[in-house]
Order: structure tokens, then C-alpha cells, then sequence
């Protein structure tokens, strides 16, 4: 290594301030509502657990995306892989377009969450089946 | 006791060698006998060629120490200033100092600080660090009220590292704190050699997004030397 580049080296180990690494993720796979093929699909990406020791707690979102309906899902996405560990995706079928799910006088709405246990890897498949009605993140997961 | 034996202090240290005495002289010269005070050059920026001063100060939040010495015409001033906040900020800089007003009852000088900032803790933060003050005092006799305004700037870098299939990509951005101050207080020289000053600090983290700081207070001990 050359001594400019030491040099640089040495400047940005005393001024870097966030070091963030992102992992880049392909995700392809399908999302299945039975009884329900209308709707749009809100999917959201968490990390399994964060934090670390008392302090540690499942799930964690960092990334979202909305499908028209319940279908075929292509998703690149960027993982903050120091934010936490694992990876699972949650969906829910809007099937009233009011955005929030099973709101006040609603029908109930179906909801899914698969753990993609091959992360870390840049190509993941899964399929997504929603069929719990109304169910948060939090009350999939842990199983 | 204490207040006795400063008024005694101030009385034995206020005589000036081979000064006049007569009664006329001696009020004319009591106006400006400390006018070259150590303790009025920290708190009003420069020191004249040949002199120096330095000055340690505590309070909350803010603790520091600093050194300078003149060694220019118009009290061009070159120094080391160490501040600290709490134990978890710290910013040495080197400093210049240039009097731009030199009269018995004013002085305002312009300081610039080039350094680097550290700071530990939850809110972890380090970069370069460049400061510019106007200091302003009004010596009258033994004490002088005094302004300082600043605007600090610090350069902070964040790194993105992406890693992807085809390797790793890494990409620095940049963010900027701005830390807008203000100190008022007054100094008071004991001789001219030795002195003290308290003031309030004011300081704005992060403006002007984040809510005004909370106000300090410090008090200082200053000393110097040279010819005086």
C-alpha cells in the first residue's frame, strides 16, 4: 500500500462518524391470499431479532414495498446488516384500500410471515401464504 | 476572612513601579492600570508582542485551558485552546487572534480556531472543527464585562459500504454541525499577572433543527506574563 493511501487511511479512521453496510438482496417469490385475490399487498422487510442481550427483541423493519395484488414479487432490496440479525418478510392484503389493517367496522384482512432463513445470501426465493386474519408482525413472530 | 485578605491583595498588588504618587496622577492612572491585564487578554482575545497569557476554567458543561502569545503587531496571537463538554466533547484547536480595536476601554478581536472535535458516547461524532469569534471586553479599571460570539463548524463524514454479488462498493457523504455560541461574563484582574472570570455560556447544538441548548456557567483563572 502506497503512503498516500495509508494516509488516507489514516485520516478517515479518525473522521468517520455512521459506517453503515448495506447487503444487497434479490428476492423472488410469490404471495398467495386465499379466497382473496383482490386487493394491494403491503410487504414489509424486518430484521428476525436486534440488540443484544436484555435488550435484544425480535423483529425490526427497515424496508417496504406494495404490490397491486397478491402475485409474483421481484424485490431488490439493501439489508443494514449491523441493524440487527436474520431476515423475515410480512405481508398483509388491503382488501378495503383504506391502508390500515382490519381498521374499525372492517372486514377482517389476512396477513403472512415467512423467515427467510438462507439469508445471509444474495438470492433468496419464498412464497408467502396469508392466512392469518388481522395478524401483526409481533403476533407471527417469533412462531 | 477571605474577601479581607483579596481586598488586602488588591490593595498591596494596585501600585505600579516607579508610577507617581501624588494624588492627581494616581487617579489619572487608575482607570487604565490594568488595562494590559493577562486576565483581560483571554477574555478579550490577543496579547501584545512579547506577552502571553493562558487561563484553565471549569463549570458545566463546559471545561477548558488555553495558552496564547503575541507575537505580532495589532496583537496578532498565535494559541492552543483546549475545550471539553462533560468529558465526552473535546476539541483542541490551534488559534489565531487579531485585535482589530486597541483602546484602553475596548478591545475587539477576531479569533479563528482550526482543531478537531471528539466526541464519545451514545452521540459519537468526530471531524475537523473550525470556529470564528469576535471577542469584545470593556476594561474600567480592575474588571471588564465581556462579549464572545462564535460560530463553529465541524465536517462530519459518513461511509456506506454496499456489498453486493459482484463485490463491495464503499461511498463517503458529508454532514455538517453547526454549534452557534455566545459567552457574556466579566474578568477581574487581581494583579496583572494573575486574575479571574465567570461567565455564562450559551450554545446551540445542531442548530437550527435542534432545540437551543441548555445555559452554562464556567469560572476562570487566568495568569501571564512577558512585558507587561
Amino acid at each position: 500500500m502506497s503512503g498516500r493511501r495509508w494516509l488516507a487511511l489514516a485520516v478517515l479512521a479518525g473522521c468517520i462518524n455512521e459506517d453503515v453496510r448495506l447487503y444487497e438482496v434479490a428476492l423472488t417469490g410469490e404471495v398467495v391470499a386465499p379466497g382473496a385475490s383482490e386487493g394491494r399487498v403491503m410487504l414489509e422487510l424486518h430484521h428476525a431479532s436486534r440488540g443484544a442481550g436484555e435488550l435484544a427483541t425480535p423483529l425490526g423493519r427497515f424496508d417496504a414495498l406494495e404490490l397491486e395484488r397478491p402475485g409474483a414479487v421481484a424485490w431488490e432490496t439493501l439489508v443494514p446488516i449491523d441493524d440487527g440479525e436474520g431476515l423475515v418478510l410480512y405481508a398483509w392484503l388491503d382488501v378495503d384500500g383504506d391502508g390500515l389493517l382490519c381498521g374499525l367496522d372492517a372486514a377482517p384482512e389476512p396477513a403472512g410471515l415467512v423467515e427467510l432463513t438462507e439469508f445471509p445470501a444474495h438470492t433468496l426465493t419464498f412464497s408467502l401464504t396469508l392466512a392469518a386474519p388481522c395478524a401483526s408482525p409481533s403476533a407471527l413472530y417469533p412462531p | 476572612m477571605i474577601g479581607l485578605g483579596l481586598c488586602a491583595l488588591l490593595t498591596a498588588t494596585s501600585g505600579l513601579p516607579g508610577a507617581e504618587t501624588t494624588p492627581a496622577a494616581e487617579r489619572a492612572v487608575r482607570p487604565v492600570r490594568f488595562a494590559e491585564a493577562a486576565v483581560f487578554d483571554v477574555v478579550g482575545g490577543g496579547s501584545h508582542a512579547r506577552t502571553w497569557a493562558a487561563a484553565v476554567s471549569g463549570g458545566y458543561p463546559w471545561l477548558g485551558a488555553r495558552g496564547q502569545v503575541g507575537v505580532g503587531p495589532r496583537a496578532l496571537t498565535v494559541g492552543a485552546d483546549l475545550e471539553m463538554a462533560r468529558f465526552r466533547r473535546f476539541r483542541p484547536a490551534a488559534v489565531l487572534a487579531l485585535r482589530w480595536v486597541d483602546r484602553k476601554r475596548l478591545r475587539v478581536t477576531g479569533e479563528l480556531l482550526l482543531g478537531w472535535l471528539i466526541q464519545t458516547g451514545e452521540l459519537a461524532r468526530r471531524g475537523p472543527n473550525a470556529e470564528l469569534r469576535i471577542r469584545m471586553a470593556f476594561p474600567t479599571g480592575r474588571v471588564a464585562p465581556y462579549v464572545m460570539l462564535g460560530t463553529s463548524h465541524t465536517l462530519l463524514t459518513d461511509r456506506t459500504t454496499v456489498i453486493t454479488a459482484a463485490g463491495t462498493s464503499r461511498d463517503l457523504s458529508f454532514r455538517h454541525e453547526w454549534l452557534p455560541r455566545a459567552t457574556i461574563g466579566l474578568a477581574v484582574a487581581i494583579t496583572r499577572e494573575v486574575g479571574l472570570e465567570l461567565g455564562v455560556d450559551l450554545a446551540w447544538y445542531d442548530a437550527p433543527s435542534k432545540t437551543p441548548s441548555i445555559p452554562g456557567f464556567h469560572l476562570g483563572l487566568a495568569f501571564g506574563g512577558g512585558a507587561r
